[in-house]
This record gives structure tokens, sequence and C-alpha cells, in this order.
């Protein structure tokens, strides 16, 4: 199956549901959902690794927002995997989506 | 005026790299905050010297010399989020962090030399002998000498936009990147996530999005 073809699969951290559970602006929230379900349906567009303590793991932007995640087949192909850490690594398919962390990027604007 | 997210972005990756180029190039086994402030100051007198505007921090005098109370700020940052340790020794997530950003540093390596040549002269000094050479250093057109200078005396700040011949050159990607790595509210969500994935604490999507 190549890679645009092929159903992934979606999981959340505890963190993350805790932040978005705690945003209270609905527009953000749907927004978020949106760019979860376009990342899940094709997490090879817009590939965007972070650097430093976020090395190992991709960015996307949902308005102001970023929502920080992995693709588990990327992240093996990459050698990732010291970076991320996962404890069910050796149990969790190819096609997982990890979603890690909501930042509030509005906080960081450097755009005029 | 407050300084910009970009400023305070570059003023952090700066800091860390005065931090981690003393270090390694003088063999350190630790830094007193004084002496990073002053070795900061001497970078940013220097950059400023030549209109370059790299650091953005404003020094006043202070008991022990130039003070930038944003750059003690900086540093209690830094510090939480782990790229410096005690002592201000740089960590492993730090040299991470400059390797990834080795083009940012790269392309503006002016600056970061800058830096390197202040370290040369100044980082191996003790504290001691560091605040008598700052202390003795001429300040103004009228033959007085840092130590002269009044409490407060506004010292650098930074400079007005028509003076600067040479900016540090960031992306706003770039800037945002690093003002993630600098971030402890991020960074601090950063690591509950991580040992969220190694004690396997994760939740379906219809956890997540119920109600929505």
């Amino acid at each position: 199956m190549n890679k645009s073809s092929q159903a992934y699969e979606r999981r959340f951290t505890k963190t993350f549901d805790n932040q978005f559970h705690k945003l209270r602006d609905s527009i953000r929230t749907k927004r978020i959902k949106q760019r979860v379900d376009q990342i899940v349906a094709s997490p090879y567009a817009n590939i965007d690794f972070g650097a430093g303590q976020y090395r190992g793991k991709r960015k996307d932007r949902a308005g102001d927002d970023r929502i920080v995640f992995t693709v588990c087949e990327q992240c093996r192909n990459e050698h990732h995997e010291k970076y991320n850490d996962c404890s069910d690594c050796n149990t969790t398919p190819n096609n997982m989506v990890t979603f890690w962390e909501i930042i509030e990027g509005h906080k960081y604007r450097t755009r005029n | 005026m407050v300084r910009t997210a970009q400023e305070r972005a570059i003023d952090c990756l700066l800091t860390t790299y005065v931090i981690d180029d003393a270090f390694s190039r003088c063999e350190l086994q630790s830094m007193p905050e004084t002496m990073l402030q002053k070795l900061v100051f001497l970078s940013e007198r220097s950059m400023i010297r030549e209109r370059k505007k790299g650091f953005c921090f404003r020094f006043v005098k202070l008991k022990y010399g130039p003070f930038s109370q944003e750059l003690k700020d900086s540093l209690g940052g830094l510090k939480k989020t782990g790229l410096v340790g005690s002592r201000l020794a740089p960590t492993p997530p730090l040299g991470v962090l400059l390797q990834d950003f080795r083009d940012v540093i790269e392309r503006n390596k002016i600056f970061f030399q800058e830096i390197s040549q202040v370290n040369d002269a100044y980082a191996g000094m003790s504290l001691r002998e560091l605040l008598n050479t700052v202390y003795a250093m001429p300040w103004g057109k009228h033959g007085k000498t840092i130590k002269d200078l009044p409490l407060r005396t506004p010292m650098l700040y930074p400079m007005r936009p028509g003076n600067v011949k040479l900016e540090f050159g960031i992306t706003a990607e770039e800037g945002e990147d690093l003002l993630m790595n600098f971030d402890l509210e991020a960074i601090t969500q950063l690591q509950q996530a991580a040992s969220d994935m190694r004690e396997g604490r994760t939740r379906t999507y219809e956890q997540v999005f119920a109600g929505l």
C-alpha cells in the first residue's frame, strides 16, 4: 500500500486532550479539529519538522496555533525513535498518527 | 520600548551561544551569572559600536557594573526549560538546539564571531579580574570609567532603526521555532506529552473531540 492510499489511525496524548479542553474559543477548537482531520487524511502534506527540543516531531498550523505530531512510519524511517521514545513503539503500526501537543502560537507571532 | 518576539528570540539564541562558546572555548566548569552579564554586555557593546543589531538587551550600571534585568529574566527561562543547567553549564538539549539552528548561525556568523572574540578575550578571566577590567573601561566623552558612573545610568539600549547598518537575519518561521524552544509553558507541555507516551496515557479521537 503506498503512502497516499493508506488509511491512517490517530491517537492523542492526555496532554493534548487537556490542552484542547481548556480552549474556550469555538473557532479555534473547530479549526484544530479540522487540521487534525486533514493531517490524518494526508499526513505527508506540508512536511515541517520541529527543531531543538522538538526534533523528531512535526508541526502544522491551525490558525495561530501549532499542532505537534508524529507519524510512526516516518519516525521509523527517519530514525527519530530516540527523540520520541514511545513505550509502545514495538506494537504500534506504521499508519498511526500521534498528536502530542497544541502550542498557542499567537504568543510568538513575529509576522507583521 | 518592549522587545518584539523576534528580538526576544534572537536575544535568547545569542545568550545561549555566549554560554556554549565560553564553556567550550575556556573549558569552564561553571559561570557566575555576574560573569554572563558582563560577557553579554561586552558583546552587545561591540555590536552596537559597529552598528550591528544583534542583542537588544537594555543595560544599566548597578553595583557590579553593567546589568540587564531582561537578560536575567531570559536566563531564568533558559534554566527552567533545561537548556542551561546549574552553574550555567550548557546541557545536551542546548547542543541539539544550536545544531538545529546552525543555518541561522552560519548566515549570521559575523554576530557569532563577535561573541567568540569577546569570549576569547574575557571568558577565561576570573570574575574579579573581569569585573575590574570592566570597571576600568572608559565610558562617555568626559574621561570617565564605568566605575565612575552613577548607579542606574543607562548604558546600552537598542539602536534606533536609522542607525542600524546590519541586522541579525532570521525568518518569521525560524523566530517562532526558537520561541517554542524558549517557552517554559510549551516545553513543560511537551515534557508532559513525552511522559504520556512513555506511560501509555493516550486518548481516542472520540474522547478528544466529543461534543464538537
